[in-house]
């Protein structure tokens, strides 16, 4: 059993991160463009996400200078975080594989488009 | 990747404020700086009597002296040799440190082995006994005092003459600790200890025949 | 709604944080809202209907606030604070001079420069510099000089040492050091010294003959024993 879940919008920002350190509205823009708009959520809520992958060591935060002059705050993935998005992406492709599995043979054998 | 100006979260900035702490403590401790254990005033002590490797072996409390309040006492044995130590706790003052100590050697292989220690503040004073008997023929033991006749005046000897004269043990003296039998009790102290110029321990055993004969070193501490 | 009231909804929302988070918060929010709207007004809308649309994808601030405030753990701003209040009182402790810094300062002086806890008068009785340096138990015997002087028919030898711990943090023994002659008896006189926990130094004069090359320090504990030679020199002794 996992010794930590994590819910759906901490494992989808936590993949963003896998990619590169990005900033808090960074992380809303491409999370729409990448997958076309299905997940939009409420920007104010990605803070809590962020701080609490934060508080559970996923994640840790550093300061950087904006082209603005604005001091932006950059999240990072940790080696803790790239171990749990791991876990995490096995045990949901073993998941969506038993859903699939299911279905197709509820159907029998028509392919899904 | 240049991680400058880390964010630090609450788990982090606790973590390396209680590993400053800890560091701190542990050079403080290692290099007496401050010593936040009993054990380590005992070291000291130890340190200073030369007593090797030493061990407690009993702790007790004794609060008679003013001095002594916050004090612990503690029966030490060492490798060839014991101690009898009182060490007190002042936060200000640099941690445990110890007030009194006597010593006794054992190292001579004649299973008796013993040290009286005396402390006194003011007008009162307690003393003890202590030691280890390694032969196990001995059941009990006698302590005797040579003083100056002074202390003695229906002895009818002259007063810068020696006599000697029994001590009372107030408690039973031998107890065993891991095997090993020690010696340890409260004695009753004359008022003028000054006068005071040696003791003598004798051990007997179940038959009541002295087995030895022994020296105890002593020393008495003023406050 | 502007974007200041927004901040403010989500900022008294945050009950657990501390002043400094909670401003890190609030810059990190107003970050993130300007980003947005400039990414709108790029598109060509105006401030207002910016900060107006902005706003509506921000969600609603009370609940941003609470989400925001449940992922700040208490326990671990107790431990920091525990540990701040361990370290203030560690530094008042230091600052009202409770550490042994003085036995430390003496037991390295011992070492470095053991001359300059030594009055002058010793250094006078002296007229060989030496520095032999004999282990004895857990301490240090270190013999700092010798001196000879002939005084009416009498002839005496003069040795300066000083004994500390063998560790830097050790504590110095109060075993005492017997004198023997070059004959091998022991030898009379007096001196005198002063010490301190860590570091004790000592003057002996003993009545030797004139011309003895040595005396022998002897150190006994517990059956072990001993024995140093300090060599004499008698060129000076002679008034």
């Amino acid at each position: 059993m996992k010794k930590q879940s994590i819910d759906h919008a901490q494992l989808l920002v936590l993949s963003l991160l896998a990619g590169e350190d990005m900033y808090g509205y960074q992380i809303i823009v491409e999370l729409a463009r990448r997958s076309d708009h299905t997940f939009e959520m409420k920007e104010g809520t990605l803070y809590p996400v962020l701080h609490g992958l934060e508080r559970a060591g996923a994640v840790e935060a550093y300061q950087q200078e904006a082209p603005t002059g604005r001091m932006r705050k950059y999240y990072h993935i940790t080696r803790k975080g790239t171990e749990l998005l791991k876990t995490e992406e096995e045990s949901w492709r073993s998941y969506s594989g038993a859903v699939n599995a299911v279905l197709r043979s509820s159907i029998g054998g028509l392919t899904l488009a | 990747m240049n991680k400058r100006n880390k964010c630090p979260d609450r788990r982090r900035k606790a973590l390396r404020r209680c590993a400053l702490l800890a560091a701190i403590l542990l050079f403080l401790s290692v290099t007496r700086l401050y010593t936040p254990l009993p054990g380590m005033a005992i070291a000291e002590a130890a340190d200073v009597c030369d007593v090797e490797n030493p061990e407690v072996v009993d702790w007790f409390y004794d609060g008679t002296l003013p001095i002594t309040r916050f004090s612990l006492h503690a029966l030490v044995d060492g490798e060839r040799s014991m101690m009898l130590t009182a060490v007190s706790f002042n936060p200000l003052a640099g941690g445990w440190y110890y007030r009194a100590f006597s010593e006794a050697e054992a190292w001579d292989g004649s299973g008796l082995y013993a040290g009286v220690y005396q402390h006194g503040q003011d007008d009162k004073a307690v003393g003890y006994l202590f030691g280890r008997i390694d032969d196990p023929e001995i059941v009990t033991v006698e302590l005797t005092e040579t003083v100056q006749a002074v202390l003695a005046p229906e002895s009818g000897l002259h007063p810068d003459d020696e006599v000697t004269l029994p001590v009372t043990l107030k408690d039973v003296p031998i107890f065993e600790r891991s095997g090993t039998s020690y010696l340890l009790t409260e004695i009753e102290l004359r008022e003028q200890s000054y006068f005071t110029r040696g003791f003598q321990l004798t051990g007997y055993d179940k038959d009541g025949n002295a087995v030895a004969t022994i020296e105890p070193h002593w020393r008495y501490w003023h406050t | 709604m502007t974007r200041q009231t927004y901040t403010q909804q989500v900022l008294s929302c945050l009950r657990r944080l501390t002043e400094a988070e909670r401003s890190a918060v609030q810059a990190e929010l107003e970050a993130h809202m300007e980003d947005h709207m400039l990414a709108l007004m790029d598109l060509g809308y105006e401030e207002e209907l910016a900060e107006e649309r902005m706003l509506q994808h921000m969600g609603d601030p009370a609940e941003v606030g609470r989400e925001l405030d449940r992922q700040y753990s208490t326990f671990w701003l107790v431990v920091s604070r525990a540990a701040t209040v361990c370290l203030a009182l560690l530094a008042a402790l230091a600052l009202t001079g409770t550490f042994n810094t003085y036995y430390l300062f003496n037991s390295i002086r011992a070492r470095v420069a053991p001359w300059s806890d030594i009055q002058q008068e010793w250094e006078e009785a002296v007229n060989q510099q030496l520095d032999i340096r004999q282990p004895v138990g857990s301490d240090i015997l270190r013999i700092l000089g010798s001196g000879t002087k002939i005084e009416e028919d009498e002839a005496v030898a003069v040795v300066v040492y000083c004994q500390y711990d063998q560790s830097p943090f050790g504590l110095v023994s109060d075993r005492n050091i017997g004198w023997l002659d070059c004959r091998g008896e022991e030898a009379i006189g007096g001196g005198g010294g002063h010490s301190t926990s860590a570091a004790a130094y000592s003057r002996r004069e003993l009545v030797v003959q004139a011309g003895d090359p040595y005396v022998t320090a002897v150190w006994e504990r517990y059956g072990e024993r001993v024995e140093l030679q300090v060599p004499l020199e008698w060129e000076d002794a002679y008034e």
